[in-house]
């Protein structure tokens, strides 16, 4: 693989960025016009929980690569990047610690909620944070981390 | 029932979410999803490229899965239907 072959490319990139924005546009916008509010959604004790579990897990799995990765996958939104099978592989790792945090958010945020349930008017706030969790666990999955996978495949280049 | 229905739902609700999170992972591709080189279901490493694919779910789990994705989905549905303002 020839690694000078990252040449910039206008049309690609202002493709991609529509692309990205678009999708979290879509749902975002989706949820709007459903009728949701959009403050509904931000659980900073969720986000936190997911988020760190997938930046510290790849931390411990992946170390100073991982470090080297972040630059380049921040570069990758916006253009084309020569493909690698480290960043490959840590992106397709990320993916597995976003369903783990997904994961652990949702039951922790669910013991918060049956260790409440004598205030009734107050679960549906709590199962919905639950579910935000979820939400942005499965956003930041096939959202970001599926792109990026693809983006530094094989595949992706030629 | 009202709270019967919910506390089914709080159970379940884990095994949808991670029925969900867990689709697309890179060991239900059929190839490679680095180099496209094919794979068989049962392989943790392509042999092209050396790409690690996540571990495959073991016996009966995706299974297991499905059916407390299923139940919580029922359970959602039977809490709605039983609130009184609905």
């Amino acid at each position: 693989m020839n690694e000078n072959q990252n040449t910039f490319d206008l049309t690609d990139s202002i493709l991609r960025v529509l692309g990205i924005i678009g999708f979290f546009t879509a749902v975002i916008f989706g949820f709007v016009i459903a009728g949701g509010n959009v403050i509904t959604l931000v659980h900073p004790a969720e986000i936190f929980i997911v988020v760190g579990t997938i930046f510290f897990g790849l931390l411990s799995t992946h170390r100073s690569k991982f470090l080297a990765y972040l630059p380049k996958a921040l570069l990758a939104l916006v253009r084309k990047p020569v493909a690698n099978r480290e960043y490959c592989q840590i992106s397709d790792n990320a993916r597995g610690y976003a369903a783990a945090g997904g994961g652990m958010a949702v039951i922790l945020s669910l013991i918060c909620t049956m260790s409440n349930l004598d205030d009734p008017e107050s679960v549906g706030l709590r199962v919905a944070a639950a579910m935000s969790g979820v939400f942005v666990a499965m956003l930041l999955s096939q959202g970001l981390f599926v792109y990026l996978r693809y983006s530094f495949s094989e595949n992706a280049s030629s | 029932m009202n709270l019967v229905s919910l506390v089914w739902f709080l159970l379940s609700c884990p095994f949808l979410f991670l029925f969900l999170l867990r689709l697309g992972n890179s060991n239900g591709h059929v190839e490679c999803p680095f180099c496209g080189t094919k794979k068989k279901r049962d392989e943790m490493n392509c042999k092209k490229c050396g790409f690690e694919f996540l571990e495959p779910p073991p016996g009966p789990f995706p299974w297991i899965l499905a059916g407390g994705a299923l139940l919580s989905i029922l359970s959602l549905v039977a809490w709605i239907e039983s609130q009184q303002y609905l």
